[in-house]
């Protein structure tokens, strides 16, 4: 239906925007390319449409990773579409666009629509649904040493978005404004039914909504600025897990005790019913030419009631009491409240023209407070158990910003950071709560330079040093730099880049961690005579992780190493021809597409090349084929490697 | 409303200012976008399709008619001499400068409230950088952040991604680009949870249960968002390695949460190599304090 709609809506203002080329318009029709490109405009409307067919190739290799990866199916597709409408005249919509990409069954897919007459209203909606494809046998799954490679978690699910927000009056001084979203996913899967000894993959129902309301009010004075918004969400999430029929052995199929553990029945699922309330409140003022003031407020209280159910029927054992038994019946409910403050203020102070000051401080306090009651564990009677989660943050930040000349800004400050945690703790834990502390303090600092406007240099660096933190692998004593520059040689020739650096250890007091990252990349655009012809566009990365921590087996309580490496390149570039061939028309060839070569703890080879030829018919009509590959090699995990071939044709009316 | 940092930019040139008295130069004063239409055609009527063309008929901002000007400054010099320099433009003016002539009426979007603090203000980006003033707004923003940002976008080549190259999501899901007031440079919904919950709204919770990292250190503790070679974008390659490397903290004196798993969990067994195979509920359990259901 969806579908439908969206080819005749296309279709209708497609109608009115065409207009079939006259003779007296054939010297306006002897154009490049390039300016055929350009969106017809008739009238109010100007329109342009891709619609096309795609066949895929022979898919070989894995086609679960394929799916997971790429998941570009065969059919018709309208693949972008963009439906401007201007109009001085008419009073109701003074402005329009219409657009979208991806739909007819393209697991990616989005619109958007917006009017306004920006002296009483601006209306933005904007849909989007994702299709989500996942099932990966490296992941997750105890039998692939056995050479079983059906993903015992693997989901097959839809996520459609809407967002509407409509501001009313924006020109006004008090600009009320109104959202509204909406978000469901739903599909089936895969996901694993745990019982004490054994784990069972079995099907699994998805479906969650989420309904989003929230209004305010903008205030624009001339010195300052406030916005004031409450809004609230219901969600509801339901997901079962299910079995009918048949002896599933799950993972465990050499019998304990004797005995053959199996499920033959299974009904699990989960009702889940929340919300939210929630306020923010932001204020930004200039109350002297040399002071900015900043002040927000937000503060959120999501909260769930849940209702859990199992039935299983089959064999299975209480490791506890080594107790066998057939079924059993599991009932629970829950509830979580999660109030969340975020405040925050900062100040720019000027003292001089060529000096800054920026200082500010903020607060995140979240404090989830829960409970449930049932049968809570294998073989437990009813009980019931309370947790607590407190997570309170804070920061201050103070930088001090110089502008030694006009084109060059240099800026120094400190940060710190501070916060405590309070959890639950690990079953062998002393204490049922275990408290974490964070205390981090940073230098920051940056230069800026514009030595023209044809060229850009910045660089910060921030070095950090904690006293604690709250996991082994947080940030904690690190000193991070970054650097990006960019350069217009010429109208024609623009060049850029990047420098990534960040070395984090733990402190001492933690065992050894050492983590180091590197990220260089340079990039090139070019365009010959302002693209007329030849635009090419080439980017290069090269990426460095490595990670080296110990941790204990635990098992055994002995030291294992974690070393974990990914060194890698990418690869991605495009060439776009314009031919000055053929006749009145000159068509145009895309090629490009992007590379990924890494080595280390999970080597991996991913192609993705494209080409494409663009051929205009008349000047508001192309013909288009495309041509892509996609191939994937993971040296370790050969069983997920993939290649295909697909290829598009279609047209472009515009 | 004249902003007023023109006042600061008209004083920065006083040599033009004697400059102008002495070649008896007309006065600084408005001309309207009419005087301005007449040279830069092209600009204007692409100026008219852009959100800016709010200006040229609000008569709250005191620009009706001469939009040019709210942010070009008084352009009658420049109108006479047709010289470049005599005429404000935002892109050569210092970044600070530059952006507080934006600020002037856009900071107070909700999304903008951080923009002094955040990283592209304090790293010298100016709005105009990524923002065409001129123009409507381009279709897709990762054209814009890639040049900067392009070793992140590059991330998105890797096999298991976000769908960034397909068209299924913009930097802009995720990111704000104009600050925040958390250090990271995320996005929020529902006022301060992650942005990440937009989409993944069954992690949202909250959860009987919680596994602390989730709210505490950000999806991005065990998740790498732009792309990975390992499945679920995880920052490891083997799922044990990124729970274990937390999940060792059995000291005392080793002040970091996480809990040492029972001696049950054999890692020679491939089951438990695998610890999502079990603990299914990873992000958090409305029913199972170990997270198995």
């Amino acid at each position: 239906m969806m579908k439908t709609l969206l080819l005749a809506v296309a279709a209708a203002a497609l109608i009115s925007a065409q207009d079939p080329p006259k003779p007296e318009e054939k010297k306006a029709e002897e154009k490049t390319a390039e300016a055929a490109a350009e969106p017809a405009a008739v009238g109010p409307f100007r329109a342009d449409l891709e619609l096309g067919v795609r066949v895929n190739g022979d898919i070989r290799g894995n086609f679960d990773a394929y799916r997971s990866m790429v998941n570009l199916g065969e059919g018709l597709r309208l693949m972008n579409w963009d439906i401007g409408y201007h109009s001085d005249t008419n009073k109701a919509i003074k402005k329009g666009q219409f657009r979208g990409s991806g739909w007819g069954g393209d697991p990616s897919a989005w619109m958007s629509f917006n009017v306004e007459n920006s002296a009483y209203y601006r209306l933005r909606v904007d849909h989007r649904s994702t299709a989500y494809f996942n099932s990966l046998p490296s992941y997750a799954n105890p039998l692939i040493d056995r050479g079983i490679f059906a993903s015992q978690r693997a989901f097959d699910t839809t996520r459609r978005m809407t967002d509407i927000q409509l501001d009313i009056l924006p020109t006004n001084w008090i600009i009320p404004y109104f959202g509204y979203s909406r978000d469901r996913g739903f599909g089936r899967g895969v996901s694993a039914f745990v019982s004490d000894a054994n784990e069972y993959p079995v099907a699994t129902d998805l479906t969650d909504h989420t309904n989003l309301a929230r209004g305010g009010v903008r205030i624009e004075r001339r010195r300052y600025h406030a916005t004031l918004e409450q809004g609230g969400l219901l969600f509801r999430d339901g997901q079962s897990l299910f079995q009918t029929a048949g002896r599933n052995l799950g993972n465990i199929t050499r019998p304990i005790l004797g005995q053959t553990l199996f499920l033959s029945n299974l009904l699990q699922s989960y009702d889940v019913e929340g919300s939210s309330l929630f306020t923010r409140g932001l204020l930004t003022g200039q109350p002297a030419n040399w002071l900015d003031v900043s002040a927000s407020f937000q503060y959120s209280k999501p909260r769930s009631d849940v209702s859990y159910r199992h039935t299983n029927d089959g064999r299975f054992v209480d490791l506890d009491s080594l107790a066998f038994f057939n079924s059993q019946n599991f009932l629970a409910l829950s509830s979580a409240n999660q109030p969340h403050i975020t405040a925050g203020a900062g100040a720019e102070l000027r003292p001089m023209s060529r000096f800054r000051v920026i200082g500010s401080w903020l607060t995140d306090r979240l404090h989830n407070g829960s409970g449930a009651i049932g049968n809570l564990s294998s073989g437990s009677s009813v009980s019931a158990l309370a947790d607590r989660l407190v997570w309170n943050y804070n920061q201050e930040q103070v930088e001090a910003v110089y502008e030694v000349t006009r084109r060059i800004v240099v800026r120094g400050g400190q940060r710190y950071v501070w916060g405590e945690s309070l959890g639950r703790s690990g079953q062998l834990g002393q204490n049922p709560q275990e408290r974490g502390e964070l205390r981090r303090k940073s230098a920051i600092g940056g230069v800026g330079y514009r030595a023209t406007d044809r060229a850009s240099f910045n660089a910060d660096v921030e070095i950090a040093r904690a006293d604690k933190v709250l996991y082994r692998t947080s940030m904690s004593d690190f000193e991070r730099l970054r650097m990006r520059g960019r350069y217009y040689f010429s109208d024609a020739f623009h060049l850029y880049g990047t420098f990534q650096y960040t070395n984090n250890s733990a402190p001492a007091s933690l065992v050894p961690f050492e983590f180091r990252s590197m990220q260089t990349a340079a990039g090139v655009q070019w365009l010959p005579k302002g693209g007329k012809t030849f635009e090419v566009m080439g980017e290069y990365a090269r990426s460095t992780i490595r990670s080296d921590l110990n941790y204990l087996d635990p098992d055994l309580f002995l030291s294992r190493r974690s070393l974990y490496r990914d060194n890698a390149h990418t690869l991605t570039g495009l060439l776009t021809w314009r031919m000055a061939v053929g006749w009145t028309f000159h068509p145009t060839l895309t090629a490009g597409g992007s590379m990924f070569l890494s080595s280390g703890t999970r080597p991996t080879s991913y192609y993705q090349p494209v080409t494409r030829l663009t051929t205009p018919v008349t000047s508001r009509l192309d013909f288009f084929g495309e041509y892509r590959w996609y191939g994937v090699t993971q040296s370790f995990y050969l069983y997920e490697g993939f290649r295909s071939h697909q290829g598009t044709i279609g047209v472009r009316i515009h | 409303m004249a902003p007023a940092s023109f006042s600061a930019q008209d004083k920065a040139k006083p040599d033009k200012a004697a400059d102008t008295a002495k070649t008896e130069k007309p006065k600084l004063e408005y001309m309207g976008s009419a005087v301005c239409m007449g040279c830069h055609e092209e600009i204007f009527n692409s100026f008219q399709k852009s959100q800016h063309s709010i200006v040229e008929t609000d008569k709250k901002r005191g620009f009706a008619e001469k939009a040019c000007e709210s942010c070009h400054g008084m352009g009658s010099v420049h109108a006479e001499s047709a010289d470049p320099k005599d005429i404000r433009n935002p892109l050569r003016l210092p970044v600070a400068e530059a952006n507080r002539t934006c600020l002037q009426c856009h900071m107070n979007q909700p999304t903008r409230v951080g923009a002094v603090r955040g990283g592209h203000a304090r790293n010298q980006v100016a709005c105009n950088t990524c923002h065409t003033v001129h123009k409507p707004k381009p279709a897709k923003i990762v054209s814009n952040c890639r040049t900067c940002h392009v070793a992140q976008v590059a991330q998105f080549a890797r096999p298991y991604r976000h769908k960034l190259q397909e068209g299924g999501i913009d930097c802009v899901d995720c990111h704000n680009p104009h600050g925040r007031l958390l250090a990271n440079p995320f996005s929020d919904i529902s006022a301060n949870e992650p942005g990440c919950f937009k989409c993944h709204s069954n992690k949202r919770g909250p959860f009987a249960f919680e596994h602390a990292p989730v709210r505490t250190e950000g999806c991005s503790s065990c998740h790498e968002p732009h792309g990975s070679a390992n499945p679920k974008m995880l920052t490891r390659g083997e799922v044990r390695n990124l729970c274990l490397e937390c999940h060792s903290g059995l000291s005392p004196s080793t002040p970091a949460l996480g809990g040492v798993p029972p001696s049950l969990h054999d890692m020679r067994s491939p089951r438990y190599r695998n610890c999502t195979v079990c603990h299914v509920k990873v992000h958090g359990s409305h029913v199972n304090r170990t997270l198995l259901r």
